[in-house]
């Protein structure tokens, strides 16, 4: 059970890195958002994707240790941009909702 | 041919001639290699008679031998191997050589010891898996592999130096824009996410028969110059130093095996510091004083590495004769071989290798469909005959080889236990069946131009549906049936095949939304349309 | 936009002499780095191990070096030449290797 939170967690925290990252993009941010977003909050969402990236392979090494976890977090990231951007091309008010608030 | 100068147009030249002209054999590498993630799964469904659950307590090695040995009363063993169950292959796999009766080979329950009866199916891991590695074309097949992905290597790396703007565009997917820019945007984004995953399977590929791929320029020199030995030289890549040792010709009484197997996976936790389980018992010269009897692990479950472990016991008095371990450079080759055969016993990460080898899989046939889609749209009047050509090609290599697999599957569920038929027996017959049908998938799109594509795609959909309906009515096993008597291999395979069917459905609905091609190529290029600029310059 | 025609004998000449003497001109380079590697001492199959897993990244660094340019032929000359040479040097120092 727990390992599957685990898991769940690393995803969770790379579709949340991923989905900043997007957002850090003015094209992205523009049809997620309708706002012009400043160039301030770009990098803030950037610098908030990059370090959930980061953050998912806590998760990772610690269901697995270290030698499964750069693997498993390799992969997990990919898949979780590959999501990302299924959402923004078919369900962008999904995105909306969850990052309304941040950027 | 005309030339621009400059390095990313050249590059470009490369990348589309090289994905043009082993595009085929690139997505049937691939599409094999992703099922074959699933290789023991797809067997359990095909092979109903092994839909066994794990078992914890199994037979130990001499009761297996004397369960195999009931059958030839009188006769003696010279050399056996013993495949242990595993959780995935859940019985034994024994191939013995006897003195009378020669070789025998058969399927084990790993509890009961009863026999599993005959194959009926090559399935995957006799059919998917050796096609992912050599084609099933012999030794020539596995130089057709290695070279292929070769240039599947120089494509990732072409690719992202002919794409230029690998991070603006990392996230775009526009999938309601001209099918030929949703392609495109398609191959961008699965090529550039699963990168270095991709990079990384092509070359742990070649981890496996490191120094059999790069010899052949020097066993041409050998076998035109009779002195040259370099060869040797790239054997010695290969030589992982197994134990051998001649029979003495005094016969001696063997030792029982069941305690070797214990030892030698007590030697193995201990070094490696976790649980430790034997994959594999090979008993040489069975009977001989200088009978040996070698334990190996290939895949411990709880690391990455395929390891090359093997301890070698003397088999009449229990002396170990060799225990191997590997160099550092050796086990650098063992974490590549380790991590492209994912034998570990790590369920989530199987899912996500199954998801990278789908996302490659696009990635190829995206390449397909956007040289196609941009060819028609550049007016390609001139050279209907080039674009109906490599359309065919596309088709049935992408959605052909999707459809064969399909009917494969079919197959195994509708042909008769007993099939035969001109001289094939039953595996063969699946096998002619989706050779046939993938043959056939080229023709169609010929006929049918580029209604073939969605065509196929409908043909996928009601083919992955048929063969879970089949799979109820032939064995009885529907999704719950399975699910609750804990299959989840068959379960699994069962709604994956679902799963593609909607896939499939959805595409077909998406692919009949083209324009026709016969009637893009007769119309002019479409002016009212800008020129999107973010293109890559267009293909030569 | 400058553009040239190129003939096609001189374009399958052209990816003939990178595929296959690439390959050649890396088992080359494998074999003589691998005869270095044990000559300062690695054992043997350790070398060859190392050299020839690296061996399949440098060929593809040949590919793209071999088709960066397609004005002229100097390139696909040179890898065969490379190839040749490599292969020649290789064929003569592995006595020695081997007989140790």
């Amino acid at each position: 059970m727990i390992s599957i939170l685990l898991l769940l967690a690393a995803i969770g925290l790379a579709l949340l890195g991923c989905g900043y990252l997007a957002l850090s993009q003015p094209k992205h941010s523009k049809a997620v958002l309708n706002v012009d977003a400043n160039s301030a909050s770009h990098n803030f969402a950037r610098l908030l994707g990059w370090t959930f990236i980061a953050a998912s392979i806590v998760p990772c090494v610690i269901r697995d240790g270290w030698g499964f976890a750069v693997l498993t977090w390799s992969l997990v990231v990919p898949s979780a941009a590959m999501i990302i951007s299924l959402l923004l091309a078919y369900r962008p008010e999904l995105l909306r909702s969850i990052y309304r608030s941040c950027v | 041919m005309t030339e621009k100068p400059g390095f990313r147009p050249a590059m470009n030249w490369l990348h589309t001639w090289a994905g043009l002209t082993l595009g085929t054999l690139l997505f049937t590498i691939w599409w094999m290699g992703t099922l074959s993630v699933f290789d023991q799964e797809i067997d359990r469904w095909m092979k109903p008679e092994t839909r066994l659950a794990p078992a914890s307590q199994t037979l130990d090695a001499d009761a297996v031998i004397s369960r195999v040995m009931e059958k030839y009363p009188g006769d003696e063993l010279e050399s056996f191997l013993i495949y242990l169950p595993r959780e995935r292959k859940p019985f034994f796999e024994v191939y013995g050589e006897l003195k009378d009766s020669g070789r025998v080979n058969e399927r084990l329950h790993a509890v009961t010891g009863e026999p599993l009866g005959e194959s009926r199916s090559r399935a995957a891991s006799g059919f998917f898996y050796p096609m992912h590695y050599r084609l099933h074309m012999g030794g020539i097949g596995y130089f057709i592999v290695a070279f292929a992905t070769l240039y599947m290597m120089v494509l990732l790396v072409t690719g992202v130096v002919i794409h230029r703007k690998i991070f603006v565009d990392f996230f775009t997917f526009r999938p309601k824009k001209k099918i030929r820019r949703s392609s495109l945007d398609l191959h961008n984004v699965t090529g550039v996410m699963f990168l270095p995953f991709h990079f990384l399977i092509c070359l742990s590929g070649f981890a496996i028969f490191p120094g059999f791929y790069a010899s052949p320029p020097f066993a041409i020199a050998k076998a035109v110059s009779e002195s040259n030995e370099t060869v040797k030289l790239f054997y010695a890549a290969s030589d992982y130093a197994y134990y051998r040792r001649e029979p003495a010709g005094e016969p001696a009484k063997m030792a029982d095996i069941a305690p070797f197997v214990a030892r030698a996976e007590a030697i193995w936790t201990e070094r490696y510091d976790q649980p430790a389980k034997a994959d594999r018992i090979d008993l040489h010269h069975v009977g001989d004083k200088n009978a040996y009897v070698e334990v190996r692990r290939f895949f411990p479950s709880r690391r990455m590495e395929a390891h090359r472990d093997s301890i070698n016991f003397d088999g009449v008095n229990g002396e170990i004769l060799m225990d191997f371990e590997a160099s550092p450079v050796g086990q650098a080759r063992n974490w590549l071989e380790g991590f492209h055969q994912i034998q570990f016993d790590h369920w989530p990460l199987r899912w996500f290798y199954f998801i990278a080898g789908l996302a490659g899989c696009i990635l190829i046939a995206t390449g397909f469909l956007f040289w196609t889609a941009s060819r028609m749209k550049k007016g390609a009047v001139s050279q209907p005959v080039k674009i109906r050509f490599v359309e065919a090609m596309s088709v049935g290599s992408v959605t052909g080889m999707i459809v064969a697999t399909g009917a494969f599957l079919v197959a195994n569920r509708l042909l008769p236990a007993e099939a035969a038929w001109a001289g094939l027996a039953r595996p063969e017959l699946e096998v002619r069946i989706f050779f046939l049908v993938w043959v056939l998938s080229f023709v169609h799109p010929v006929i049918r131009s580029n209604k073939a594509w969605a065509e196929q795609s409908w043909a996928i959909a009601a083919l992955g549906v048929l063969a879970v309906i089949l799979n109820w009515v032939t064995t009885g096993d529907h999704l719950f049936a399975s699910a609750s008597r804990g299959l989840w291999s068959v379960a699994g395979m069962d709604l994956v095949l679902l799963a593609s069917a909607g896939a499939a459905a959805l595409a077909a609905m998406r692919l009949q939304q083209r324009p026709d091609s016969s009637a893009t190529m007769r119309r002019k290029p479409d002016a009212s349309k800008p020129v999107d600029a973010t293109k890559p310059s267009p293909v030569e | 936009m400058i553009g040239r025609t190129i003939s096609a004998a001189s374009m399958i000449f052209r990816v003939i002499a990178i595929a296959i003497g690439g390959y050649a001109l890396t088992a080359g380079v494998v074999a003589l780095s691998g005869i270095g590697l044990n000559a300062v001492g690695v054992p043997l199959n350790d070398a060859m191990l190392a050299t020839v897993l690296s061996g399949f990244i440098f060929y593809i660094a040949v590919v793209m070096w071999g088709f960066r340019d397609r004005r002229t032929l100097i390139r696909p000359i040179a890898v065969l030449a490379a190839a040749a040479l490599t292969m020649t040097a290789a064929s003569y120092l592995s006595p020695w290797v081997l007989a140790s």
